[in-house]
């Protein structure tokens, strides 16, 4: 067929441009930190002002230098209680990440396990977890597992609730149009509804990491030997009030670290959702 | 040249339709939207569809693809009525990209789901990215892309899931006037080299005389065939025709006909 190739029509825009931070937005976040920044100064600051000031003993209200001088010198003590805590914060949230996901996608595909497994799992959010945390010491024993039973009680639930609604949000017309293209029930599953999930799924991961450290606490408040919530509670009554405070500023890092991993993780693993949602963010400016 | 097309002669249709009606029963209500509808598509031949709006033809469309079932009357593809999910390219008004692939892994979509491993698949779907206008943006997100550029991987991904049947659904209707007439251009371009069989649902009188064989015009709801208009006007067809009396006399005719029923519709929006 001799056809004169028509050239496409192509009314573009430059070719494949790497969609980054613009220089303009960069600033304004690089502003914001510093903004942050300047107020946490303003504290420490007027703590130590304070402190200083009305002559406050350290067993009651220790000056920030003097927590920071607690963190150095017992910095050997603090790892060794923090490495404990970490632990049950980091398995208790991956069994709270693996049950999460298989239930979400079982309650999202099955309307019969829905309608059977979904009210246990939000009452299980209704019984206050520090009844729960002393029974688990009888159950199971005083080492890590309860703890990282706690800490999975706690941070599955908004996995799976995140999870199912990413799985249930998924556009009718893709799934046709997938349909169309005769694709089973498993792919579309796999190719439309998990990517559609998965920026839900994170944003449940990023509020269940920081609960996971809560929960680390409570599990270690309730009966421990060892792990930064145990130290807080062991530190006060011997009025070791900057070792305790020294604890507290090391599990606020260690929540921080753990959410900022997350934030990096689901930007590394969906580019696609952060440059669309930015841009749409711009055309709405 | 490659615009062998005699709708007439054709022993069995590409796509037959016959005798279709469909009910949608909505709290107890019953809205009857195709009504006793004969519809057929010769091996090859690019037939369009215009009607006012609401008039069914998404329906119809969503029947032959298989997404939902007529309440009356069959289809045959090809000469088989049997399981058509898969069976027809059918490309919906929304471009439908998946915004977590790129315009080379949504082009490969049809493919992919058919089995053909991934790396394969793109090499097809790369040796056709000039030829609509994506060279150089294979590994680009949607988001980054215009309406046109856009709607142009929908119709890669269509293409490429090698169906000898393609329904578009106002494929056009987001465009500007100008991307629009371009794209129709290229399409009957892009149809006289894959030789495949395109039924066209359109809005626009202009698009339907300037790239069809033939024309079924729907009636209002519930819609039925009112008339079916050959267009015989030469191919290859170019956009200087538009001004000439055959195209203007031809779309004179289509307009009175379709005026009549959006005048119908009016005078009884209860029905
Ligand atoms: N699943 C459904 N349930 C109930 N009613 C429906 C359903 N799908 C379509 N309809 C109704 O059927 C009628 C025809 O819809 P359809 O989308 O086929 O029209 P159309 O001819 O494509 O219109 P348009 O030109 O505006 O796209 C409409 O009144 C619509 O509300
Ligand atoms: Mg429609």
């Amino acid at each position: 067929m001799a056809m004169t190739q028509r050239e496409p029509p192509s009314p573009t825009p430059s070719p494949a441009a790497p969609v980054g931070p613009n220089k303009h937005t960069r600033v304004r976040s690089l502003r914001g930190w510093a903004g942050s920044a300047l107020v946490v100064a303003a504290v420490i600051g007027a703590w130590q002002g304070v402190v200083a000031l009305f002559d406050i003993p350290a067993w009651k209200l220790p000056a920030p230098s003097a927590i920071g001088a607690e963190l150095v010198a017992s910095r050997a003590l603090f790892l060794r209680h923090a490495w404990v805590t970490l632990q049950e914060v980091l398995l208790g949230f991956g069994v709270a990440l693996a049950l999460g996901v298989i239930l979400a996608g079982l309650i999202a595909s099955f309307p019969t396990f829905q309608r059977a497994v979904y009210p246990f799992v939000i009452a299980s959010q209704t019984v206050p977890i520090i009844v729960i945390a002393p029974l688990l010491l009888i159950w199971v024993g005083y080492g890590l597992a309860p703890k990282i039973i706690v800490v999975a009680l706690i941070a599955f639930f908004p996995i799976v609730v995140n999870t199912v609604d990413g799985l249930r949000g998924v556009d009718a017309d893709m799934v046709n149009m997938m349909r169309t293209l005769g694709a089973s029930r498993r792919q579309v599953f796999v190719k439309v509804q998990i990517p559609t999930a998965l920026p839900f799924l994170f944003s449940g991961v990023k509020v269940a990491i920081t609960f996971s450290v809560i929960g680390a606490v409570i599990g270690e408040w309730v009966g421990a030997s060892a792990g930064l919530g145990y130290l807080t509670r062991v530190s006060v009554p011997l009025f070791l009030t900057a070792r305790s405070f020294g604890a507290v500023v090391i599990l606020s890092a260690m929540g921080v670290s753990l959410f900022l991993a997350v934030a990096l993780l689901e930007r590394l693993l969906l580019p696609w959702y952060h440059t669309e949602r930015r841009q749409r963010a711009l055309e709405r400016s | 040249m490659g615009y062998v097309v005699e709708p007439q002669t054709h022993t069995q249709p590409m796509l037959r339709v016959a005798g279709i009606s469909k009910d949608f029963v909505s709290g107890g209500q019953v809205l009857s939207v195709l009504n006793d509808v004969d519809f057929e598509a010769g091996r090859g031949e690019f037939v369009s569809i215009i009607g006012p709006s609401g008039c069914g033809k998404s329906t119809l469309l969503n029947i032959i693809a298989g997404l939902d079932d007529p309440s009356q009357g069959s289809v045959e593809i090809d000469g088989s009525g049997l399981h058509r999910l898969g069976r027809v390219a059918y490309m919906h008004q929304k471009d439908l990209l998946l915004p977590w692939r790129t315009v080379l892994d949504n082009a490969i979509l049809g493919l992919e789901v058919q089995g053909v491993p991934r790396s394969r698949a793109r090499e097809r779907a790369l040796a056709l990215t000039e030829r609509f206008g994506l060279k150089g943006f294979e590994h680009a997100y949607p988001f980054s892309l215009s309406g046109g550029m856009r709607q142009r991987v929908a119709f890669l991904r269509t293409i490429l899931s090698e169906r000898d049947v393609i329904l578009l659904d106002e494929p056009f209707g987001a465009l500007d006037a100008l991307t629009r007439g371009h794209m129709q251009e290229w399409l009957l371009d892009l149809w006289s080299s894959f030789g495949k069989t395109i039924v066209l649902v359109t809005h626009d009188v202009d698009e339907a005389v300037f790239v069809s064989d033939r024309i079924y015009v729907f009636t209002a709801r519930p819609g039925r065939v009112k008339t079916v208009v050959p267009v015989t006007l030469p191919r290859p067809r170019g956009y200087e025709m538009v001004t000439q009396a055959p195209f203007i006399a031809l779309k004179a005719e289509l307009l009175a006909s379709l005026r009549e029923e959006s005048v119908r519709a009016q005078d009884a929006p209860w029905q």
